[in-house]
């Protein structure tokens, strides 16, 4: 099993890596980063802890939007090169179709927050002082945000009929565990603390004040796996319906 | 080899395959036909594992390809119609990534790749990129990948289609090397192409088993569609068909008359061809008419088959 989720993440690299889709991600997050990062805390910032938290929430917005752009094409590709028929037929299991392109997807995760974001951090931490702690659990923070995405991004890509489609509704997703909480005091006692639970910018804000919250490790780790495992049920659903 | 028991498929209400009964002996080639519509490629996806039928089974050397999934696609190679390919990778690549996932151990990786290049005259663009290859080219990848892992059985869905006539011909005997050292499966809906190549011919009609011929049998087929095609002039068309009606004592029938300025054409079909042949140059011998031409018709089986559809 693991050697087929291993071959299925090679053949993903390999074709990420001949592809406009490396530059693009990789370029594109850069210079996100830049225009969001830079301006922003050059020009206004004074604190450590500012910096740090404008910093983090400026990579909050460019992981969804590379992560949401690596997963738009992960299974919509396949099923519109008819590739998918490849897959589907030969001594493979849908689980590891879909762990082998969650393995890429975290890989491409790793590189854009731990290669493409790192140039920032180790600003943060020389130029601002801030320190080390607060960069790091940052950068883990941005990683789960990450992976989360690329699973939400997996399900849209499995439902959607073209790659538009696909982004379209794994944004849609994103966004309203994102813009819900902001909205919670408007709610009853038992629906705000819902709504709260699910919404993802208060679980990723711990991360940038330097704490490593269980609750985030736990919401993010058990998102992906819910989208993970409706993944693998749409594509089995898929066997039954045609 | 392949055994298929009431095998059904529904998609929502729509009956697209159904309880269709047959079984794919060793080594032999079999043409599956149908019309567009059919219910051919369904009934391929099912006995590939791509679709779960809605009844009945497909057992794979005996092995149920819906209980024991994984071990009945080793069994099989498939190729679809649209050639599943990545068009970023090149055609090594591709191919040993095929072969990974086949099971293909790291030793057999290499020489069962090239076997397959060289069966399929792939070599000399095994570096370049698929994308980059035209529709032939990418039809005889799509052939390598499935025979990697040295299947028994191989299944094309209408792996013709598209393809030039030169590269058609290349494409049969390319299936033809595959006769006895695979079970081979091939659809299309092109079947004088089938002819060439199959043994055995299963023709599918709006998803029901319509017929399961041998070649002899179909070669039966062929004699009763068989027709002499005659022009003639030198008289009127109604004197020439009364000649006909009545020295061949009607047991002709005249299936279609075209005119080209004083020649008539005539397609004319008995029971037995060689009588006919005969009384036709007696009668235009003693009764002045002018024969042009007399040849036998070629029997396409495209006229069996919608013989055998419209019946």
């Amino acid at each position: 099993m693991i050697e087929r989720i291993l071959f299925i993440f090679q053949k993903e690299v390999k074709i990420f890596f001949h592809t406009f889709m490396a530059p693009l991600v990789f370029g594109g997050t850069a210079f996100l980063n830049a225009l969001f990062v830079l301006i922003s805390n050059f020009n206004e910032r004074a604190t450590h802890e500012e910096a740090t938290i404008i910093t983090f929430i400026s990579f909050m917005s460019t992981i969804i939007i590379a992560m949401a752009i690596v997963s738009m094409n992960s299974l919509v590709e396949e099923k519109n090169k008819g590739t998918m028929e490849l897959l589907y037929t030969v001594p493979i299991t849908d689980l590891e179709i879909v762990l082998g392109k969650f393995l890429f997807g975290s890989f491409v995760c790793f590189l854009v927050t731990f290669g493409i974001n790192s140039f920032f951090p180790i600003i943060l931490y020389s130029y601002w002082k801030a320190p080390l702690y607060l960069v790091v659990s940052g950068s883990i923070g941005v990683f789960f945000l990450g992976i989360f995405t690329y699973s939400v991004g997996m399900f849209g890509s499995s439902l959607g009929k073209n790659q538009v489609i696909s982004l379209l509704i794994s944004v849609l997703i994103v966004m309203t565990l994102w813009v819900l909480g902001f909205f919670s005091h408007l709610f009853e006692a038992k629906t705000r603390a819902i709504l709260f639970h699910l919404h993802i910018f208060s679980h990723f804000i711990g991360f940038s004040k330097g704490v490593i919250p269980l609750t985030g490790v736990i919401f993010f780790l058990s998102g992906t796996f819910t989208f993970l495992y409706l993944t693998v049920k749409v594509l089995e659903s898929r066997r039954w319906l045609g | 080899m392949i055994e298929v028991k009431n095998l059904t498929k529904y998609y929502g209400e729509k009956l697209a395959v159904n309880k269709l009964n047959f079984s794919l002996r060793d080594g032999e080639i079999v043409g599956l036909l149908g019309l567009n519509g059919s219910g051919k490629t369904t009934t391929i996806r099912m006995l590939t594992g791509f679709l779960v039928p809605s009844e009945g089974e497909v057992l794979v050397d005996g092995i149920s390809n819906f209980q024991n999934p994984l071990e009945a696609k080793k069994k099989i190679g498939y190729l679809p119609e649209s050639p599943p390919l990545y068009e970023d990778l090149t055609v090594w690549d591709y191919l040993e990534f095929v072969a990974k996932i086949k099971g293909v151990s790291k030793e057999d990786r290499g020489s069962q790749i090239t076997q397959a290049l060289d069966k399929t005259n792939l070599k000399e663009v095994q570096k370049e990129l698929i994308g980059s290859l035209s529709l032939g080219y990418r039809k005889r990848v799509g052939i390598a990948q499935a025979l990697l892992g040295n299947p028994k059985i191989v299944i094309m869905d209408e792996p013709i289609s598209g393809l030039d006539p030169e590269q058609i011909l290349e494409m049969r005997k390319l299936i033809a090397s595959l006769s006895g050292q695979h079970t081979v499966l091939i659809s299309s809906h092109i079947l004088s192409e089938l002819y060439k190549t199959c043994d055995r011919f299963l023709m599918i009609h709006q998803g029901n088993l319509k017929y399961d011929y041998s070649k002899q049998k179909l070669e039966q087929e062929l004699v009763q569609f068989s027709s002499l095609l005659v022009s003639l002039g030198g008289k009127s068309k109604e004197e020439i068909i009364s000649y006909l009606n009545q020295i061949l004592e009607s047991k002709i029938e005249i299936e279609t008359v075209e005119q080209d300025g004083n020649t008539y054409h005539f397609s004319l079909r008995s029971e037995n061809e060689t009588i006919l042949r005969n009384r036709i140059l007696d009668t235009f011998r003693f009764n002045g008419l002018e024969l042009y031409s007399l040849h036998k018709k070629e029997v396409t089986l495209e006229q069996i088959f919608l013989s055998n559809v419209r019946n």
